[in-house]
């Protein structure tokens, strides 16, 4: 998610809260305090040249934020969820999920590692890792590293004939509590 | 799916349904070392939790104007080369089914959806 996109989703966020506000007084309101501001509207928005463009603009700029919102939703699912290679009996697909779990069982393996979550692109025929671990205290944590990322390395590579260009490790977090695995 | 789902041989005499062949292409994947299981997506779990066992399970055959081709959601054991157990379920599955139902299969497409950890010994670091 970029900059952009965060700053609209803010402004959307702004509006509905806004607007949710405004709904959740109107019953309890003054009918006049409304009725009020519609006639303000009425008078200083749509009888106006100069306020029916602004009002217009306004409306096509809201539209074009809902549609780039819209459409960044849909473009977001769209990420690379498998690997495919053919041979002459079909096609076969390595799903992202089966690569996530092969680093995982092999992270899970290690003793020093409490927890792990994995995350695997598929980018041009090579796959990129993202391991987040959290560890136990005493972990040499850059010796852990070196051999998680062989590891998986190898294991992936092998399993599935793919290149993998990166495996990342994050160390997210150690806990004090103590191992519990003999 | 055209003619309701089922299948003319060169015979002209017999059916074979979508769904048959199905079964017999899940059993024969299971039959593959290498595999240790299939996957069902959202819905067949769920009907397997309802108390259906599905002998299908995690097979989608579809055939249409004559072209039939079986696609295969698999779990592969670990440590196992992908390609090769792959290659080796589509040609078991064809040669099942050509054997079997006399059904020429197009194309076997392969899902490996998982790897099954279970089996794999803790080992010391």
């Amino acid at each position: 998610m970029n900059f952009f996109f965060r700053v609209l989703t803010a402004i959307y966020a702004v509006i509905a809260a806004v607007l949710s506000a405004l709904v959740m007084i109107s019953p309890f309101s003054d009918k006049n305090l409304m009725k009020n501001f519609l006639d303000w509207a009425d008078v200083t928005l749509y009888r106006s040249d100069k306020y029916n463009v602004v009002v217009f603009l306004l409306g096509l700029v809201l539209l074009l934020v809902n549609l780039f919102i819209l459409f960044s939703g849909l473009r977001f699912k769209r990420v690379n969820k498998y690997i495919c290679f053919k041979n002459d009996s079909g096609q076969v697909r390595v799903s992202a999920n089966s690569v996530e779990s092969i680093a995982l069982g092999l992270a899970r393996k290690s003793r020093s590692v409490r927890e792990a979550k994995s995350k695997v692109r598929f980018k041009n025929e090579t796959v990129e890792i993202l391991m987040k671990l959290s560890v136990y205290p005493d972990t040499h944590v850059p010796n852990l590293s070196r051999l998680l990322q062989n590891q998986i390395k190898d294991a992936v590579e092998s399993m599935t004939e793919l290149h993998v260009s990166q495996v990342d490790i994050n160390i997210e977090g150690v806990h004090a509590a103590p191992a519990d695995k003999e | 799916m055209a003619d309701n789902g089922s299948y003319i041989t060169e015979n002209d005499e017999m059916l074979v349904t979508d769904e048959a062949l199905a079964v017999i292409a899940g059993m024969a994947a299971m039959e593959v070392s290498g595999v240790a299981g299939m996957s069902t997506g959202f819905t067949g779990g769920l009907a397997e939790v309802l108390g259906r066992t599905n002998l299908a399970k995690g097979v989608k055959v579809l055939s249409r104007d004559g072209v039939t081709t079986v696609d295969i959601y698999v779990i592969v054991k670990y440590g196992v080369r992908i390609p090769e157990v792959a290659f080796e379920i589509q040609e078991h599955v064809r040669a099942n089914i050509e054997n079997q139902a006399g059904v020429v299969v197009d194309a076997v497409n392969i899902h490996v959806q998982g790897v099954d950890f279970s089996g794999v010994k803790e080992e010391e670091n």
